[in-house]
């Protein structure tokens, strides 16, 4: 079930609602397991056969978070807990995930020909997998307790609104929250605006733009000018973001009105300067779980240059293939990391130097061919498209009609890509006419949202494919 | 402020509240006018599509088919899409220069391509023709202009017409079936200098007049073959628009909002001889034009009352030649016009026609005639009624 659908929208989530609220605050208890139950229904809708996956993941994980810290000074009992864990998560991912790949790039490079299995990736299993490591790679670490109530580990990975699409929630996030937070109406209230705002940047701004993105992806090469290739990398780049951060805007909407407070996901990635800027900013739950739990255990910068090399293509290398069982994304993470290397030792000073247009102008460029590299998923598709961007072929009549289609998406897009609407969103915070005001504007957005719901057969979540 | 805040959050409960009740419990709708479509039916409950995830799939379809206040939602977003953000391209639809135009996309084949699949149309022809003419009949390909083509003009400057591939696949099909003698005529001969004239503005067909053009060259091609039949005329036939509300296939799309509006043709059926009709093989008192009520919306489908894979309409009069045409939805106002100057016209669409093969259909119903009705965009294409071997 997506956020963006009429089954979630009058459905679900009222009856989520509903339940959650009818219970008084007092019986903490009830209320957490109305909101797993909903939690497991949620993912039982998409995904009903993964549901007993995801149970089997998070019992290995409370097991082994409580086996990790009932060992004590036993280090050989806390490794076995910590690297069951990792089996199991990996070992579920690999399965799942990346077994298709695996012998596909076996068969072709060995010119063997073992039959591929048809598996069926649960949906969200990356997130899922990633959050349940998480939770015990902490506990190892000594920085939370285990849980004792396994339903609350079951909880915390399955909460609905970060389930399938992120942000990945650490639990050191939540941990107090889960038992002893204080949801008030406010909650209500401003998780109710920002889960608005996200369907609207969903519905009006990322499926615009990921429909015209999927035109121009699809165009036969030798037909695709050069501008509207360039153009395509841009509306993809805005859908992606207008996508993934509208759901991170969703969960964290949600996570409010039940009383979570999820850390932002997103800082504005576009307003980058630099690439080293662009992931302080871009799917920060990400970048900073494999900064955490992959860079810094394999030595991060304190093992001399090489080996901090090394570190960072791994970590790379790891960050594209978490994204898609495809070579693409694995060449798409290596791109960032040779830029951010790059920057790091050689342009880093030079950039400073630059004014801040052609600071943008370098970081947008670069971010968008990157972009280019994610969504080509066959690379003949890729080299393609990338020869359409510099082949200089003229031809704007596609690029023409794009733009007039989508005028007022592609201004609030612009705008939105920078702090200005939310700052202007935010003024004369006490002001009852600017509540009222920044409230009737919701109530547009939401209605306009309805309206492109509708009218809309376009609405998978791109992320639903991690 | 705080008045206002919880004002905002019962608004949206009530609001919520309000459209589920209505979804859930308003008059639902088994099809949707606008959209030509089924609507999703009410999932039924099993284990196996529980399991599959089947059930909450189709349940998603349900609602979004279902939502309350549905077409008038649609609707709404669509004006907001032509007055507001003023979009030239809709639902598939170009907003040309006061005509309704196909969006034909950005994709298609290269120019060499054409001449091949040119020669093949042409190609597939000559079996057809054989057979018409060893069971005594002749045999005549008739090619219709598309609208999108006739209209070229109305596209804007920024989307493509796609108009050069077609004239060179038309060019290609042309040379093709003259080498193989194909007997052919090309309608967009006939209609002088305002070829759009012959066409509807707001559906792919021609209008009635293009029809009737089209039904006059087949009487002069019968009687260049020593089979005078009688013609009749525009005058007699009472061409005329028709009160109702025409919902083309293009402007049904605008649910009511198209910028571009039209009467449909319609005849005068009475001075059309007593006849006999099957359809499908079963006896039917069909009319030859099936109007609904005043003020009712009317479609292309009042011609013959739509597409059937075979339709048969004896005339008895038997000092007349027997017809057999072939093709799509363009066959339909022909058809009837025909029947005032044909013994009896059979008609096949092998888009839905699954019986037997044109051959074998022809030994088994020699006709004296044998035309082939296709428009433009279709000249090459191989389905439906694009192979008939």
């Amino acid at each position: 079930m997506v956020f963006s659908s009429f089954s979630f929208l009058i459905v679900f989530f009222p009856a989520v609602c509903l339940c959650y609220f009818l219970i008084p605050r007092r019986f903490r208890t009830l209320r957490n397991l109305v909101l797993l139950a909903f939690s497991l229904l949620f993912y039982f809708w998409g995904e009903a056969r993964g549901v007993l996956l995801m149970l089997a993941v998070i019992a290995v994980s409370y097991f082994s978070a409580l086996l990790i810290e009932r060992a004590g000074e036993r280090r050989s009992l806390r490794r076995l807990g910590l690297w069951v864990e990792l089996l199991v998560c990996l070992g579920v991912l690999g399965y799942f995930k990346y077994a298709g790949l695996f012998l596909r790039t076996l068969n072709s490079l060995l010119s063997l020909s073992v039959s591929v299995p048809e598996i069926i990736m649960p949906i969200g299993i990356s997130f899922f997998t990633f959050q349940s490591m998480s939770y015990v790679f902490d506990v190892y670490r000594g920085k939370v307790a285990a849980q004792r109530n396994p339903l609350y580990v079951a909880l915390y990975v399955s909460l609905f609104p970060q389930l399938v699409a992120g942000p990945i929630v650490r639990y050191e996030t939540i941990a107090a929250e889960i038992t002893g937070r204080q949801e008030g109406f406010e909650d209500v209230y401003q998780g109710l605006q920002r889960f608005i705002m996200g369907l609207g940047k969903k519905l009006l701004l990322a499926n615009a733009f990921g429909a015209e993105a999927e035109t121009i992806f699809a165009m036969d090469s030798a037909l695709r000018a050069t501008p509207t290739a360039w153009l395509g990398a841009f509306l993809y780049g805005l859908q992606i973001y207008f996508d993934f951060s509208a759901y991170s805007d969703m969960a964290i909407g949600m996570g409010r009105m039940f009383g979570f407070h999820f850390l932002e996901n997103f800082n504005y990635p576009y307003t980058a300067k630099s690439i080293t800027d662009f992931w302080r900013r871009w799917h920060i739950s990400l970048s900073s779980w494999f900064r955490d739990y992959v860079y810094i255990p394999l030595g991060g910068n304190r093992r001399g240059l090489p080996r901090q090399i090394l570190n960072l293509f791994a970590v790379w290398a790891l960050t594209g293939l978490w994204h898609g069982a495809s070579w693409n994304f694995v060449l798409w993470g290596l791109y960032w990391c040779v830029l951010l290397i790059l920057e790091k030792f050689l342009l880093g000073k030079a950039l400073e130097k630059l004014p801040g247009v052609l600071r943008h102008a370098y970081a947008l460029i670069l971010i968008m061919l990157g972009w280019v590299i994610f969504n080509c998923t066959e690379l003949p598709q890729l080299g393609g498209y990338l020869a359409d961007l510099f082949r200089f072929r003229g031809g704007f009549d596609h690029t023409l009609l794009v733009l007039r289609q989508n005028v007022p998406e592609f201004l609030f897009g612009a705008a939105l890509c920078t702090p200005l609407p939310l700052r202007l969103f935010r003024r004369g915070a006490d002001k009852p006419w600017a509540e009222l005001l920044r409230c009737l504007w919701l109530l547009i957005v939401l209605v306009l949202s309805v309206l492109a719901l509708t009218g809309s057969s376009f609405n998978a979540f791109i992320y639903f494919r991690f | 402020m705080k008045l206002i805040k919880r004002c905002f959050v019962l608004i949206l409960v009530v609001l919520t509240a309000v459209f589920l009740f209505c979804t859930l419990l308003g008059p639902k709708q088994a099809e949707s006018v606008y959209e030509n479509r089924s609507l999703a039916p009410r999932p039924a409950l099993s284990w196996e599509a529980l399991w599959s995830g089947r059930l909450f799939q189709d349940w998603d379809h349900y609602l979004s088919d279902h939502v309350a206040w549905r077409d008038a939602i649609l609707r709404d977003q669509l004006w907001l899409r032509l007055r507001v953000k003023r979009q030239t391209l809709v639902n598939d639809l170009v907003l040309g220069r006061e005509v309704l135009l196909p969006y034909l996309g950005e994709k298609y084949p290269e120019p060499e391509e054409a001449r091949s699949l040119g020669q093949a149309a042409a190609e597939r022809l000559v079996p057809i023709r054989e057979a018409a003419e060893a069971w005594g009949g002749h045999f005549l390909y008739l090619g219709i202009e598309g609208q999108s083509v006739v209209f070229r003009d109305s596209y804007p400057s920024y989307i493509h017409n796609h108009v050069a591939y077609y004239q060179k696949l038309a060019a290609a099909f042309r040379e093709a079936a003259a080498e193989r003698g194909i007997e052919a005529r090309y309608l967009i001969e006939e209609m002088g200098e305002h070829p759009e004239d012959f066409y509807s503005r707001v559906d792919h067909h021609y209008n009635l007049r293009g029809a009737y053009l089209a039904y006059r060259t087949i009487c002069a091609w019968s009687e260049a073959q020593g089979l005078p039949v009688p013609l009749l005329s525009q005058e007699t036939l009472k061409i005329a628009p028709l009160s109702n509300p025409f919902y083309g296939s293009y402007n049904r799309k605008l649910y009511g909002l198209s910028p571009v509006t039209e009467q449909l043709l319609g005849f005068d059926p009475a001075c059309m001889p007593s006849y006999s009709r099957r359809d499908n093989g079963v006896r039917t008192d069909a009319p030859l034009l099936a109007l609904p009520p005043e003020g009712q919306p009317v479609d292309y489908s009042a011609y013959m009352g739509g597409d059937f894979g075979e339709t048969v309409i004896r005339t008895h009069r038997p000092e007349l030649p027997n017809l057999l045409i072939v093709g799509d939805s363009f066959t339909n106002p022909v058809e009837a016009l025909c029947v005032g100057s044909f013994n009896e016209i059979r008609s096949l669409d092998f888009r839905y026609y699954r019986d037997m093969s044109l051959t074998e259909y022809l030994r088994l119903h020699p006709a004296d005639l044998v035309v082939l009705i296709r428009d433009s965009l279709n000249y090459t294409g191989t389905e439906g009624n694009g192979d008939l071997r």
